[in-house]
């Protein structure tokens, strides 16, 4: 069963990110997702996360694709214009990818390339409808396609960004989101359940699924850091305690996780993993989340 | 040089209620460097208007809006037109729409396109930042441009890069959307958040092209 069927039929969804690697040779990051094999219903092709260039992941969608995994393509509005979004759009639809993850992407200079010109040509919501435009076999231009694609298209979004200001505009911009066509949510990684029911709350409304992302704490220096630097993702003093007090780090991560998802469980309708070099632990997680 | 052109009514009334009760404010230039029409221009358009339905309060021309001290200063002398009207109407460059945005905190809709504000911004050094995208979506954002307060000019809100309302390009400034969002609120019109902006139109953005054109015909016209 397909991602988008197992969505829409109401059912706990897993996810992961992987990220395509920086050079030609894939074999590592292939090794890594052999670990969510079978435990993972779809896998999201990060798009030079972080502003860092790496191969395109539309060509490593394709490879995870012949591995036997349903890739769900990030599409970043950072560094292409209108015209090669679009092209890249038709390019996924031939190859058989349906999944796309529309974002707006990083601002250039946080990555490896802050000399590069920052394209966003189009915001989030305007390539969500673009991609509807292409669906109904019509470019931006008007122009007619031989043949018009058919995605299934979700957004993210920030359940905890900070301030009241910045979480009324999440909510509103969500509401955009859906109007123009997501019909799934990825979010920024929650730690604080409590936090994220508040988001649910005014977010269940839209009635569109969302899937509440898992960053697993692998260090309390780790926590401290996201703190001090990650925007939208707040780690409670007590989980930093808790990882620092532990004599084995990753036992105690992955009991950490497994709370975070039980009570996530009756919030949202899915977990997507961010492992971020943990992919390997990713099915402890879930046997101790008993998913 | 401020170079500037009229936007279309429909575009003009494309989030303002026509019910709604306007002062139209205009700006006469500031000696030979900018010529944003005067009383003249602020007539025609505001006939041109009214026919679309809108009611005007009360107009007035004055020099140099990007003036602040001017603007508080033109604001009080009609302050009892100003006061029963809804939004202000601004016939001026960009650079004078801000000025006054800021200056009187109200609901602003310019009424032109500014194409060049090269040479000259305010004579108080008073710095009102335009991009001089000739697609001006002021009226939308609470006078505030997001091509300037944002670094990615997203037009349909922030992305999800601010930690704690700082901007992630530069930590040093506050994110614009929640600017504009703050501002909206003071205005109590946070409902035209949820508009939907359509993509920039970048034929119509590069004013350079406008510019010339416009050169090349009056030097054809000699």
């Amino acid at each position: 069963m397909t991602f988008q069927e197992r969505l829409q039929q109401g059912r706990f969804i897993i996810t992961s990110e992987v990220n395509p690697p920086k050079g030609t040779d894939v074999s590592e990051q292939i090794g890594e997702t052999d670990a969510l094999k079978g435990r993972v219903t779809a896998l999201n092709i990060s798009d030079g996360k972080s502003s860092v260039m790496a191969m395109t992941p539309l060509a490593f969608g394709h490879l995870l694709q012949e591995k036997g995994f349903e890739p769900i393509l990030n599409v970043s509005c950072r560094d292409r214009n209108r015209l090669a979004l679009q092209g890249d759009l038709l390019g996924a639809a031939a190859l058989g990818i349906h999944n796309i993850l529309v974002l707006t992407g990083d601002y250039a200079s946080m990555g490896d390339h802050p000399q590069t010109k920052p394209v966003f040509d189009l915001d989030s919501i305007q390539l969500l409808q673009a991609i509807q435009n292409l669906e109904k076999g019509r470019d931006m231009g008007g122009n007619e396609l031989r043949g018009a694609p058919k995605f299934f298209t979700g957004a993210t979004v920030s359940p905890t960004p900070g301030t009241t200001a910045a979480f009324e505009l999440q909510l509103v911009k969500m509401e955009k989101k859906v109007s123009a066509g997501a019909k799934f949510f990825q979010t920024q990684p929650v730690f604080d359940p409590r936090a994220f029911e508040q988001f649910m709350k005014r977010a269940a409304g839209f009635g569109v699924p969302i899937l509440a992302s898992m960053l697993p704490l692998k260090s309390a220096s780790m926590g401290r850091f996201l703190n001090k630097n990650m925007p939208g993702i707040f780690v409670p003093e007590a989980l930093i305690e808790e990882m620092g007090n532990a004599s084995d780090r990753v036992k105690a991560c992955v009991g950490i996780c497994a709370r975070i998802i039980q009570e996530l469980k009756g919030l949202c309708q899915g977990i997507h993993f961010i492992p971020a070099g943990w992919e390997r632990k990713v099915p402890a997680i879930l046997d101790a989340a008993r998913l | 040089m401020i170079s500037v052109e009229p936007r279309k009514s429909e575009e003009i009334l494309r989030n303002l209620d026509p019910k709604k009760y306007a002062f139209f404010i205009g700006c006469s230039g500031w000696k030979s460097l900018c010529n944003p029409g005067g009383e003249a221009q602020l007539q025609r358009m505001k006939r041109e208007l009214e026919l679309r339905g809108l009611t005007f309060t009360g107009t007035l021309v004055v020099d140099a809006l990007c003036n602040k001290g001017l603007d508080e200063l033109s604001l009080l002398r009609q302050f009892r037109q100003v006061i029963r009207s809804e939004v202000l109407l601004v016939m001026s460059c960009e650079v004078g729409v801000q000025a006054l945005s800021a200056t009187s905190g109200r609901m602003i809709v310019p009424v032109l396109h500014t194409l060049s504000a090269a040479g000259f911004e305010g004579v108080l050094g008073e710095k009102e930042p335009c991009r001089l995208c000739g697609d001006c979506l002021l009226d939308l954002t609470g006078g505030l441009c997001p091509l300037y307060f944002c670094p990615k000019g997203l037009l349909n809100g922030p992305c999800q890069g601010a930690y704690r309302g700082r901007c992630e390009v530069d930590p040093k400034k506050a994110c614009g959307w929640e600017l504009i969002y703050e501002r909206l609120k003071a205005q109590e019109r946070l409902e035209v958040l949820k508009h939907y902006a359509a993509p920039q139109d970048h034929s119509e953005i590069l004013p350079l092209i406008r510019l010339r054109s416009r050169l090349v015909e009056e030097m054809s016209r000699d």
